[in-house]
C-alpha cells in the first residue's frame, strides 16, 4: 500500500494513477488479504469515503497512507471511477495492446482494459465476498501472459467494424446478431495420415471442393440478408483454399451488415518450413478481408491410441478490443478442456465474448454447452457462440451437430438448425449501482 | 479505357473513391504502374478527408479503399512499401474516424472541474486563457490541467491552440461544437473563418 500511496503522490516522480489501479488489482488478488479489506470495511460511510477519495486524487492532493489502509475499497472504487472519468470518448487508441503501454507490477505484464457487459458484476462468483469484480467495477487487468504461460495479444478494433459496434454500444442494452454457421451440403474433410512417423493425421481439403465454395458464398449471403455481424465457422469445413471465398467475398460486399468472420480452423503448414510444422489456426477477418489475426489451437484432439491432429499447438490467445468488450477465438478443446493451461484461460483474460469453432460429437456441443453456462452466469459472465459440425471420422451417419449461442447472463442456449442460423445475443452495458448505506448483510446461501 | 488508365491528374480530378474501389475490387494484382498512379490518387483523397469537417461516411469509405488496396498489394511482388505507406493513411483516417465517432457520442457527465474552467475563461478579456493561468488558478499541475483539457477537448467542450510558446484554451461555442453538415461530393477543403490549430483543422476536435 506504501507504493499505491507512492504511485498517487502529486509531483512524484513516480506519478501514475494507472500503475497505483493496478497495484491494488494485484494486492486484491491475494483473497486473504481482500477478505480482510472486505471485513474491515465500514459500509455505511463507504460512499462519502469514495467521494473524498475521488476529490483528493481529482484535486492533486496526497492520499496518505493512513488513509489508504484504513479505505482500501473506497480507495479502488475511487480510483477505478476517476480513471474512468478521465477516459477520452475513443479512449482505444492506435497504440492499445503495443507492448509500450503494458503496465508491469511484481513482474507481470498488464493491459488495463475497460469492462463492458453488465454480466460481468452479475454473475454468481462476482457477487461473492473476496472477488474483484465487485470493487473494480470499470476496468479489468488483462495479463499479457498467464499463470499458465499463455502469451495474450491485444488489439483495438478499427475501422467499419470498430464503427458498426459503436452504433450498437452506443444504447444502454441491444443485441448483437451473429450467424452460427453449418453446412448440410454432403461435402466432409479429407484427412491424410502420411506426415510425419506417429501416425496422426491432418486435415488436406473439404471435398468436394466446388460444393463446399458455393455454400460458404450462400452462408454468408444469408448471414448478410438477416444482419449478422458476427460469422462463425465450424472447424474442419472451410479449408486453406476455400478462406479466399470468404476474403473475396468480404471484399466485395464491405457494405454489407457482417463485420467480424471467424474463417472455421484447418491444418495449416508454416510456408516454407518443416512440413510437420503446421498449426490448426483459424483466421480472423474483417470487412474488406482484412485478416486481423490468426488463432493457433492451444490444446489438440487425439490420444496415444487413435492418434492425434498432426499439428503443433499455439501459446497465444488474441483479444480484439471493441466497442462491445473484449473478444476472443478458441477452436473447440482450447474452450472446453480441463487442462489447466486452458482450463483458466478465461478466467485471467476477462473478455466479454469468444467465438469457438468446433468439430465433434454430442458429448463435445453438450461439454461446450455447459461451460458456456459455466462462463455465462456462474464465472466471468461473457457471451460464447459455438459453431460445430459433426466429427465424420468417429461417427459417419450420426445425426447432424450445429452449433448454439449463450448470451451472458442468465438464459438458455440458442440452438440453430441444419443449415445454420441467426443468434441474437443480448448484452446490458455496466453500469454502477447507487450503494444502499442501509442495506444489510444477505445471508443467503449461494452454491 | 480502364478507370486506371488515365492519367493521374484526371483520376484526382474527375473521380472519386468508390470508382477506385469498384476498379480494384475487380483486380487480383496490381503492376507497378498502377501502385503509383493508386498510391497518388490514394494521398490526394486522404489529405483530402482529413480537412472535411465531419464526413464520416467518406473516412469509411477511403479506409475501404486502402484496406482493398493493400489486400490487392500484398498480392503483387515489391509492393511492400505501398503496403507500409498505405497503412499510415490508414492510421490516420481511424485517428479522423475516432475523433468524428467522439464528437457524435452522447454528452458525458461534466467534469468536476469544468464549471471553473468555464467561468475562468469566460471571465478573460478575449474570452480565452492560457493553460499556465489556467493551471495557477485551478492550483492544479501543468500536467493534469492538460489531462482535463485533453478529456473536455475530446468532448468539443473547449478549442485549443498553440500560440508562440503559449497554449491558448477558448470554451467552445455551440457553433463551434457542432461540426458542419457532411458534404459528401465537395472536393474542397473546408475553410474556418479563424485560423485553428493544425490539429483541429484535421482531426477536428478531438486531436
Amino acid at each position: 500500500m506504501r507504493r499505491v500511496v507512492q504511485l498517487l503522490k502529486p509531483g512524484s516522480e513516480d506519478f501514475s494513477p494507472r500503475q497505483a489501479w493496478l497495484r491494488l488489482w494485484v494486492l486484491a488478488g491475494d483473497q486473504p488479504r481482500l477478505n480482510a479489506w472486505e471485513q474491515q470495511r465500514d459500509a455505511q460511510g463507504f460512499d462519502a469515503q469514495v467521494e473524498g477519495l475521488f476529490a483528493l486524487i481529482d484535486d492533486e492532493k496526497p492520499v496518505t497512507l493512513e488513509l489508504a489502509q484504513a479505505q482500501p475499497l473506497a480507495l479502488i472504487r475511487a480510483l477505478d471511477q476517476w480513471l474512468a472519468a478521465m477516459q477520452r470518448p475513443a479512449g482505444r487508441t492506435l497504440a492499445t495492446g503495443r507492448a509500450q503501454t503494458q503496465y508491469t507490477e511484481e513482474g507481470q505484464g498488464y493491459w488495463l482494459a475497460p469492462v463492458f457487459q453488465a454480466a460481468r458484476q452479475t454473475s454468481a462468483m462476482a457477487t461473492q465476498v473476496t472477488q474483484r469484480a465487485l470493487w473494480f467495477r470499470h476496468h479489468v487487468a488483462i495479463p499479457c501472459r498467464t499463470s499458465q504461460g499463455l502469451e495474450v495479444s491485444l488489439q483495438p478494433s478499427a475501422g467499419l467494424l470498430d464503427e458498426a459496434l459503436s452504433e450498437l454500444a452506443a444504447r444502454q442494452e441491444g443485441e448483437l446478431k451473429a450467424w452460427v454457421a453449418h453446412f448440410n451440403d454432403g461435402a466432409d474433410v479429407a484427412w491424410t495420415r502420411d506426415i510425419g512417423t506417429a501416425g496422426n493425421w491432418r486435415t488436406v481439403s473439404v471435398e468436394p471442393a466446388a460444393q463446399r465454395q458455393a455454400s460458404i458464398a450462400d452462408t454468408l449471403q444469408r448471414a448478410q440478408h438477416s444482419g449478422a455481424v458476427v460469422v462463425v465457422f465450424p472447424e474442419f469445413t472451410v479449408d486453406l483454399q476455400q478462406r479466399r471465398v470468404i476474403a473475396e467475398h468480404l471484399i466485395q460486399h464491405a457494405t454489407g451488415s457482417v463485420q467480424l468472420v471467424v474463417a472455421g480452423s484447418f491444418h495449416e503448414p508454416e510456408l516454407g518450413g518443416n512440413p510437420l510444422q503446421a498449426y490448426n489456426t483459424a483466421p480472423v477477418l474483417v470487412a474488406n478481408g482484412l485478416e486481423l489475426f490468426r488463432h493457433r489451437k492451444l490444446r489438440l484432439f487425439g490420444d496415444e491410441a487413435h492418434g492425434a491432429e498432426c499439428a503443433q499447438i499455439g501459446n497465444t490467445l488474441h483479444v480484439l478490443l471493441t466497442p462491445l468488450g473484449g473478444m476472443t477465438v478458441m477452436i473447440c478443446k482450447d474452450y472446453l478442456d480441463g487442462d489447466d493451461r486452458v482450463r483458466t484461460a478465461l478466467h485471467e483474460v476477462l473478455v466479454d465474448w469468444v467465438w469457438v469453432p468446433s468439430y465433434g460429437n454430442a458429448t463435445t456441443l453438450k461439454l461446450h454447452k455447459q461451460r458456456a453456462r459455466e462462463l455465462a452466469q456462474v464465472r466471468v459472465g461473457l457471451s460464447t457462440l459455438v459453431a460445430q459440425t459433426q466429427n465424420t471420422a468417429m461417427d459417419k451417419t450420426g445425426r447432424l451437430l450445429p452449433g448454439f449461442a449463450q448470451a451472458a447472463g442468465p438464459g438458455e442456449p440458442m440452438d440453430v438448425g441444419d443449415d445454420g442460423g441467426l443468434v441474437s445475443l443480448t448484452w446490458r452495458r455496466m453500469t454502477t449501482p447507487a450503494l444502499d448505506p442501509g442495506r444489510r448483510p444477505a445471508l443467503k446461501r449461494i452454491k | 479505357m480502364a478507370w486506371i488508365d488515365h492519367h493521374p491528374d484526371d483520376l484526382i480530378e474527375r473521380s472519386e473513391p468508390a470508382q477506385a474501389l469498384d476498379w480494384l475490387r475487380q483486380q487480383s494484382t496490381l503492376d507497378a504502374v498502377a501502385l503509383g498512379k493508386l498510391d497518388l490518387f490514394l494521398h490526394h483523397w486522404v489529405l483530402l478527408l482529413l480537412q472535411r469537417p465531419a464526413d464520416a461516411q467518406g473516412v469509411l469509405e477511403l479506409m475501404s479503399l486502402c484496406q482493398v488496396a493493400r489486400s490487392r498489394a500484398a498480392a503483387t511482388p515489391g509492393a511492400e512499401a505501398m503496403d507500409q505507406r498505405w497503412q499510415v493513411f490508414e492510421d490516420l483516417l481511424e485517428a479522423k474516424r475516432l475523433a468524428l465517432r467522439a464528437a457524435a457520442a452522447a454528452p458525458a457527465a461534466p467534469l468536476r472541474h469544468e464549471p471553473a474552467i468555464r467561468q475562468f475563461i469566460q471571465a478573460q478579456a478575449q474570452q480565452r486563457a492560457t493553460q499556465a493561468a489556467l493551471a495557477a488558478h485551478l492550483g492544479l499541475s501543468a500536467g493534469r490541467v492538460s489531462q482535463i483539457l485533453g478529456v473536455l477537448e475530446s468532448r468539443g467542450r473547449v478549442l485549443r491552440q498553440r500560440q508562440g510558446q503559449e497554449n491558448w484554451v477558448s470554451w467552445a461555442t455551440q457553433a463551434e461544437a457542432q461540426p458542419a453538415p457532411a458534404q459528401p461530393s465537395a472536393k474542397t477543403p473546408s475553410t474556418a473563418a479563424a485560423p485553428l490549430h493544425l490539429a483541429v483543422q484535421v482531426f477536428g476536435r478531438a486531436a
